[in-house]
């Protein structure tokens, strides 16, 4: 049995890891979580964050870099973990933000939460959980990690594009559907 | 749905010229079409959070050690951090690369020596005022008392050996280094504020400071710009964002635009400076 190792010990090993991720392999954004999380949570803890909060931004980092790495346009100039440091700082240091504006807004009118976006994003979550994992997959590949139809089509076992497509298509209208059935139409008005 | 196709190609962007334009037209006075629009958009960003959400689960499962029980090198940290900025600091003022192109206060001809351990003043972020502080070198005076004599200058080349962040992930914490690290905090960071404005139509590539907050106007991807604060006799501040450096002028309350730097000495030393 052939067993792959990452490592981070040359700057080719770190070349290798990114086009794994540009190709949209899983595992080897967990190894790059592994390998860096130190180094992240200790920045948002020495600047005020509680180890969650600091799990939470080094997620949110990786996150934006899987993301930006599927899309094709990232070339990278330094090193990886150069990148996502400051990802990691700037996600921060807007919440950081946030939390002020926050506890302003709350000071000066306590009534000015809008309760309707998050509630609206909860029932979406909750058709998303009705469709099928398959379904799931196809849509969240399509519309998040813009894969195209050959991708997903390799990545789900799909005989080829067309099925792909078909599966897209359907799993859509399914869940426009759910999602149809658990609204008023005036619910998506603001 | 028959208008369903065009509102996805609408949403995901992949809807261009005479067509996006009639499509908006519609929108005007459709609405109907304003409410399927609303729909999908709640329904694609439904997906992408619902992707996020698995893509977080997924890191949670991933083991790593607890922060608080492995700890890093607080010493090495800080006096690299220091050490970096000292040795940049005599290196851009050595070949005072930006002469050419912007008028910053002239240096005296003095070459800055670097202290192996100068004493630091860490101040941890406030965060009623939510600003990440910086690492700053209060070596500026004494350095300059230790300049190297002019003669020397054309053969010495600076030194950059700035700590890699990365090797503290390798290397066990020191009982002394633990006991630092409770008293001190390490900051690395910008002190500078900072907002992005991508609303404005008429800016869009642009910045100003006001009341020693830096804006930025334009489409600034999500994280991806860094600034970077040289600390010496003077202190300048550069943009970098998708691969070039911009000069920031602390004094500039007007909107300005960003242009970006075209000395390739200057650029070589900031992206070495970026780069470690």
């Amino acid at each position: 049995m052939a067993l792959r190792v990452f490592k981070f010990s040359s700057q080719l090993d770190e070349v290798e890891i990114f086009d794994r991720i540009q190709r949209g392999d899983e595992k080897a954004l967990e190894v790059v979580y592994k390998k860096y999380y130190r180094m992240m949570i200790k920045l948002v803890i020495t600047n005020s964050g509680t180890e969650d909060e600091a799990r939470d931004v080094y997620q949110d980092a990786l996150v934006v870099f899987w993301q930006k790495a599927r899309s094709g346009n990232l070339v990278l100039t330094s090193k990886m973990s150069t990148y996502i440091y400051s990802i990691c700082q700037n996600l921060w240091r807007k919440e950081l933000d946030r939390k002020k504006r926050l506890s302003n807004e709350e000071r000066d009118s306590p009534d000015s939460i809008d309760m309707d976006k998050p509630e609206r994003e909860k029932i979406i979550a909750r058709c998303m959980e009705q469709l099928g994992e398959t379904c799931r997959k196809v849509l969240m590949y399509y519309y998040f990690d813009e894969m195209s139809m050959q991708e997903i089509a390799d990545k789900l076992g799909f005989a080829n594009t067309d099925t792909a497509k078909t599966k897209k298509y359907k799993c859509k209208q399914k869940l426009d559907e759910l999602v149809k059935s658990q609204y008023s139409e005036q619910d998506f008005l603001d | 749905m028959e208008n369903l196709e065009l509102i996805e190609k609408y949403v995901t962007g992949k809807l261009h010229g005479p067509e996006k334009d009639a499509f908006e037209l519609q929108l005007q006075t459709d609405t109907s079409l304003q409410r399927d629009l609303a729909r999908q958009k709640q329904i694609i960003n439904g997906i992408k959070s619902a992707r996020i959400m698995e893509l977080k689960a997924m890191l949670n499962q991933v083991p790593v050690g607890g922060f608080m029980h492995t700890g890093i090198s607080a010493v090495k940290v800080i006096t690299g951090a220091v050490t970096a900025g000292a040795i940049i600091t005599g290196s851009l003022f050595y070949f005072k690369p930006w002469k050419k192109e912007m008028a910053l206060p002239v240096v005296e001809n003095e070459l800055p020596a670097v202290h192996k351990n100068p004493k630091t003043e860490v101040t941890p972020v406030d965060p009623k005022e939510g600003k990440p502080s910086s690492v700053t070198s209060e070596s500026g005076k004494e350095v300059k008392k230790k300049s190297t004599p002019s003669k020397k200058r054309n053969a010495v080349q600076p030194k950059i050996d700035v700590v890699d962040p990365t090797d503290e992930l390798t290397k066990e914490p020191s009982h002394a280094d633990e006991k630092l690290a409770k008293h001190q905090s390490i900051i690395v960071t910008s002190r500078i504020g900072i907002d992005v404005n991508s609303s404005s139509s008429k800016y869009s590539f642009h910045y100003q400071f006001n009341q020693g907050k830096l804006i930025l106007y334009g489409i600034f991807d999500n994280g991806l710009y860094e600034i970077l604060e040289v600390n010496g006799d003077t202190h300048s501040i550069f943009l970098y964002y998708k691969g070039d450096y911009y000069l920031l002028n602390e004094k500039q309350a007007a909107i300005t635009p960003l242009t970006a730097i075209k000395d390739l000495e200057l650029v070589k030393k900031l992206k070495e400076y970026r780069g470690r």
